[in-house]
Order: structure tokens, then sequence, then C-alpha cells
């Protein structure tokens, strides 16, 4: 009930609410950006396991940030989050790469082109058979490419806001989406193959 | 006609150009059969990748829930209320609180019923004599031009004045910070 309430307050007042002690607000924030956020890290991670953690500790991180004040971003709200969840998907990449051993296999690299996502019984997916190819396709995108394509399809940033989150000017931003869509383009004319991979990095 | 490059129709594609850029661009679009082509080809693309949706578990969310709840509010910002709507319970009762004290007071004094959200209502004539004997302090002075009508009640008790002008102070801020609860 409480949450409805809150449902159409703007980002701004639900953190000044949840700032000031009214933990619902935070609720009502992490439903409305839950599955754009986990959607991106997933995407990024391609494990699901390893997505689930690292959305906790990025939405700790997001409370710890709010309720000490150190959150100033007025009305940005989900770059800033999609920018916390990014570093901390890189941290967790530098570490497995660090020490290799903690895990079964490689194919947490974030480099790698061919991995294939973990299925679970949670997804609550389109699970048809044309998601999951398009989902393998963005695998294997150049990970400067698929960060993007990722950010602006399933995040829902701008260009400008994957920009500031990347530290790289609008038009490389739109730049590295045209080259995503083109090879997109490219891998789907050449259904199960890897070979469209050596085409995508030219 | 403009030449557009590629990021110029992302931009129009994701709905990232001005009103004015965006009106030009659906102009050319509809008399420019290559710019047509080439903006196809991004939109069949960009619409074969929208759709993807993951949820987090339910486990991970109960437990990012129960974790805001521990993080204690920073003192400096305990103050910063937000300006959506607020939880009806302890805001409602404070005024509750208030009102009945500034009516148990007037009542009581014999002066005024109060209806919140006005000023202090003196009462009628008729109804003055059914509530109990007025206060030795306080007098009745009717106005000059229609005492019977509307009767100006005034007293000389300043402890009262103060006591009532904080109360008053109190229910307005609750009804200005609430103020769909009165």
């Amino acid at each position: 009930m409480e949450k409805a309430q809150f449902k159409n307050s703007p980002d701004n007042e639900l953190i000044k609410g949840f700032m000031a002690g009214r933990d619902v607000c935070f609720d009502v924030l992490l439903a409305r950006y839950k599955s754009k956020v986990f959607t991106t890290i997933y995407l990024i991670v391609k494990d699901r396991s390893v997505a689930e953690d690292l959305f906790q500790d990025v939405m700790i991180k997001v409370v710890r940030m709010i309720r000490s004040g150190k959150y100033n971003e007025e009305g940005k709200f989900l770059p800033w989050v999609v920018r916390i969840a990014r570093n901390l998907a890189i941290d967790h990449f530098r570490k497995v790469q660090r020490n290799p051993l903690q895990h079964e296999s490689d194919e947490f690299d974030v480099f790698s082109t061919a991995t294939k996502m973990e299925e679970s019984s949670e997804d609550r997916i389109i699970n048809d058979e044309n998601s999951r190819y398009i989902r393998e396709l963005i695998q294997q995108l150049p990970e400067k490419q698929r960060e993007v394509l990722i950010m602006r399809s399933y995040a829902d940033l701008s260009f400008k806001e994957i920009a500031n989150i990347t530290d790289v000017s609008i038009n490389t931003a739109l730049g590295r989406m045209r080259y995503a869509l083109l090879n997109l383009r490219k891998l789907a004319r050449q259904p199960g193959s890897i070979q469209g991979y050596e085409q995508l990095h030219r | 006609m403009n030449s557009y490059t590629d990021e110029d129709i992302l931009r129009f594609l994701y709905d990232e150009m001005s009103e004015d850029e965006s009106s030009a661009f659906l102009a050319d679009l509809c008399t420019d059969e290559a710019l047509w082509e080439r903006y196809e080809m991004f939109q069949e693309v960009a619409e074969q990748t929208s759709g993807l949706r993951f949820e987090p578990s339910e486990e991970s969310i109960q437990k990012i829930e129960a974790f805001a709840r521990t993080v204690p509010v920073e003192a400096e910002f305990a103050h910063v209320e937000s300006e959506s709507k607020p939880e009806p319970g302890p805001s409602f009762s404070l005024a509750n609180t208030l009102v009945m004290a500034v009516c148990a007071l007037l009542i009581g004094s014999g002066l005024a019923f109060v209806t919140p959200g006005t000023t202090v209502q003196p009462l009628a004539p008729q109804m003055a004599s059914q509530v109990p004997a007025p206060m030795e302090d306080i007098s009745v002075i009717a106005p000059v031009n229609s005492p019977a009508a509307d009767p100006v009640v005034q007293w000389d008790d300043s402890q009262i004045d103060q006591q009532i002008d904080l109360l008053w102070e109190g229910i307005s801020k609750v009804k200005s910070d609430n103020p769909a609860m009165l």
C-alpha cells in the first residue's frame, strides 16, 4: 500500500525521502529500476549468479551512498547506478583475471566472444529462439560496442549519459553504437557462425 | 537536402534529436529513398535487440530491501523531508492532538469552537448560553456596527494568547507539511 503512494514520485523526491528515513522510497526506486540495472549487469557478465551478486553489491553501495549524503546527481539516478554497476563489473573482471583459479573456467572474461549465458528458471524473459539468438549475437560484439548497445537498448540511457559514464565523447558513443548495430547485422547474416567474429574487429 | 551521417540516423532512431532536427529529418526521410534504406536497416537491427529483459531474483530484492532498513539515517539529513506524499500515521496524530488541545482550551474557557483551517470562530450568541460561564478576565466587547451578528471575543490573559499562538503555529506547521491530512 505504501509503495503505491509513491509510485509516481520523481526519483529526486524518493531519494530525499530515503535520505530522511523513509525506507519505502528506496523500495520504490528499486522496483522502478531493478530490471534495467540487472539486465545491464547480466548482459555484461553473462552469468546469472555473478549478476545477482553484483546487483546486490551495486544496490548496497547505492543505499550507503544515498544515506550518507554522497548522492549529488540531481535527476540522474539511473545513469549513476549504471555507472556504479559498470565499475563493479570491471572490478569483478579484474579480480577474476588476477586470480583465475577461483573459477571453474575462464568464461567470465569480458572479452570472451562466444560464451553462452546461463539460463535459469527464474529468468522472466521473452524466451523464444529469436531472443536467445540475439542475446548470443550481442555476446559476440567487442566489449565497447556491446557496452554501449546494452546501456542504450536495455538501460535506456541517452548517448550523452553513456558518453559520461564511459568517459568518451557523444560522437564516440554514437560511433560505437553504429558499429554495434552494423556488426550485429553482419553476424545475423551468418547464423551459428563464430567466424563472423573476425569481421567485427575490422 | 541534408546529408545525414549514420550517427544522425541513430539519434533520430533513439529519439535524441531536438524537435526541429527531428522534423527536418522526418521530412527528408519521406523524400530521400537512400536515407530511408539506411534508416530502415538500423531500425530493423535496433528493433531486434530490444525486448530482452531480465529480473533479479526475489531473494536478491528482499536482501537489498532488508539491508536498506539497517543503514541508519545520518543525523544531518534526518530533517530533510521528502516533498513526496507523506505517510499519514504520526503526522495525523500530532495534528489531531494539537487541534484537540486548542479545542479543549477554547471550549473549556467558553470562548469558541475551533474549525481547523480557519481562524478562531466566536460562538453564536444563542450557543454562548449553553457553555460554562466565561472566565473572570475575559470580556466580550460588542463591535460598534453590528453587535449581535458578529461579536468580537477578547480577553486580557496574555498567557492564554501565547498558548493559543503556540498551538496555532504548531497546527499551521503540521498543515503546511501535510496539506492532505486536515
